[in-house]
């Protein structure tokens, strides 16, 4: 559906068409039976929309009925109920779904599955990319779990750092940066530069092992292979585990720069395999590079986190970036495991 | 209630989203869709008896539709913007064969509302609660109707990518 067919099925919702308009309008539909199908969905959801608001409207009203009421003697009844018949219960919005429809899923033919995963392989290899990139990571939702919620209150490690408001940089696969600040607000910060991997915390000494994922344990997607650090390495996993799906293009409306077309890559977890319930990666249609990671409910340790990872302006940055030493002064102690 | 009207009105209730939609589709009008669909109501469950269970009810009900909306625009010939016979028809055709993989995805549409911004939702409000075109609305939030027909579009355009969203989740889940 083109752009001056989806403007006037719109106009048309709204009841916005002159004649002129009308008239092409009805020629579309029938000429088109595709135009059809997308005409329902529309009509579907614009009445459904109309359910909505109606409903939450009277449930407003009636609402503030109860409270104007509440001390009135004699109780009022008011008219409106009083004359609501059987038939209107049925067409009144908000009718209760009595059974979920199951429906299957139009798998597509072995070309469009082939061109998904095309895409996908389009993404894993933009990941690779010499350039610096950095991400900002939010938490959307923590589901703690039970082990946490009842910790041993003679535990005393240390609580993880959050993830939320992390920064993540990256070059290729092997090199990474991962900052985050602890519970007091100081640095914690992770990394590898290909040739180590390290870890400075606030206090003691820096640790450091030539074992590149000595240190991935404490980022979530380490469990089933898919660490954050690794963005090629987590795409990858995706293959295998995921069904994936890639949604149309859609422009970025909010980009101060020129209007790039992004695509979205939805993959949802297969039944039987670890990882997060669903991924989905946004990236720039033409380069293929990431512009967002979304994971729905990754497990972390006792938790299941819902978190973002969202391209970021990288400001200038240290030549030495990915070695521990940008991190610490030089009186700190260096222990390699 | 009787047995055959409890029956009834559990199928009615079941294909109502589908018939108002296709009724609305037609009917721009929310008051008149209201009006009309009230009459597709007590005509199906009058004509109970006619109905033949081998048959499709949803199709059967469509077919009710479709013959009432044509007695509402009789009385509205004066309306030039109606659609003709043969749109009507294959407009019921289509929503009884798509009907079924959209309906459930609607029911995502609750989560994927409170995803929208504020502003979005107040566009929403006065135009599917308050029954107002993007003119009025435009002149209660002080926007040019143009700029509200197109906020409109976007948000639909939105929804509908979020519902579809929500849908591949559950389906894999």
């Amino acid at each position: 559906m083109n752009d001056r067919t989806q403007e006037i099925l719109h106009r048309y919702l709204d009841d916005q068409l002159s004649d002129v308009e009308f008239d092409e309008f009805q020629d579309i539909l029938k000429e088109k039976p595709e135009f059809l199908s997308e005409f329902v969905k529309a009509a579907m959801l614009h009445d459904r929309l109309r359910g909505h608001f109606v409903a939450k409207s009277s449930l407003d009203q009636e609402e503030s009925t109860r409270r104007d009421e509440s001390n009135v003697q004699p109780k009022f009844v008011s008219s409106w109920h009083r004359n609501r018949s059987w038939i209107n219960a049925l067409i009144g919005g908000g009718i209760a779904v009595i059974a979920m429809i199951s429906f299957t899923f139009w798998r597509g033919d072995d070309r469009k599955a082939l061109g998904v995963q095309a895409e996908l392989v389009r993404v894993i290899e933009a990941s690779a990319s010499q350039a610096i990139r950095a991400y900002r990571i939010d938490v959307e939702r923590n589901e703690i779990g039970a082990a946490r919620r009842h910790r041993d209150p003679n535990d005393n490690r240390p609580l993880k750092p959050p993830m939320d408001g992390a920064v993540l940089y990256v070059r290729g696969n092997d090199e990474f940066v991962l900052k985050r600040k602890t519970v007091d607000g100081k640095d914690f910060v992770l990394g590898c530069d290909g040739v180590q991997s390290w870890a400075v915390r606030p206090d003691g000494p820096v640790r450091a092992s030539a074992d590149l994922s000595r240190f991935n344990r404490d980022v979530p997607g380490h469990e089933f292979s898919m660490p954050l650090i690794n963005i090629g390495e987590a795409l990858t996993q995706l293959k295998e585990a995921f069904e994936l799906n890639l949604m149309p293009n859609e422009y970025d409306e909010n980009s101060s720069s020129d209007r790039q077309v992004r695509r979205l890559l939805v993959a949802v977890k297969k039944r039987g395999f670890p990882g997060p319930r669903r991924v989905e990666i946004e990236y720039f249609a033409e380069s293929g590079e990431l512009a967002q990671l979304r994971f729905v409910e990754m497990p972390y340790g006792p938790d299941r986190l819902t978190l973002r990872m969202t391209l970021i302006e990288a400001p200038s940055l240290p030549s030495n970036i990915f070695s521990h030493s940008a991190y610490h002064d030089t009186s700190r102690r260096v222990e390699i495991e | 209630m009787d047995s055959k009207l409890v029956q009834a009105t559990r199928q009615w209730t079941l294909v109502q989203p589908v018939v108002s939609a296709y009724v609305g589709a037609i009917v721009r009008d929310f008051a008149m869709r209201d009006d009309v669909l009230q009459e597709v109501a007590v005509a199906v469950l009058e004509s109970y008896d006619r109905f033949d269970p081998s048959k499709s009810f949803q199709s059967w009900a469509l077919g009710i539709a479709r013959n009432q909306i044509r007695a509402y625009l009789r009385d509205r010939s004066r309306d030039r913007l109606t659609f003709d016979e043969k749109v009507i028809a294959n407009l019921a055709d289509a929503f009884d064969q798509e009907a079924s993989s959209v309906q459930p995805k609607l029911e995502n549409l609750q989560d994927c509302l409170a995803k929208l911004d504020v502003k979005a939702r107040q566009i929403l409000e006065l135009r599917y609660g308050k029954d107002l075109k993007p003119s009025a609305i435009a002149s209660q939030l002080e926007l040019v109707p143009n700029t509200v027909a197109k906020a409109l579009q976007r948000i639909r355009d939105l929804l509908r990518k979020c519902i579809d969203r929500q849908a591949f989740g559950e389906n894999w889940s």
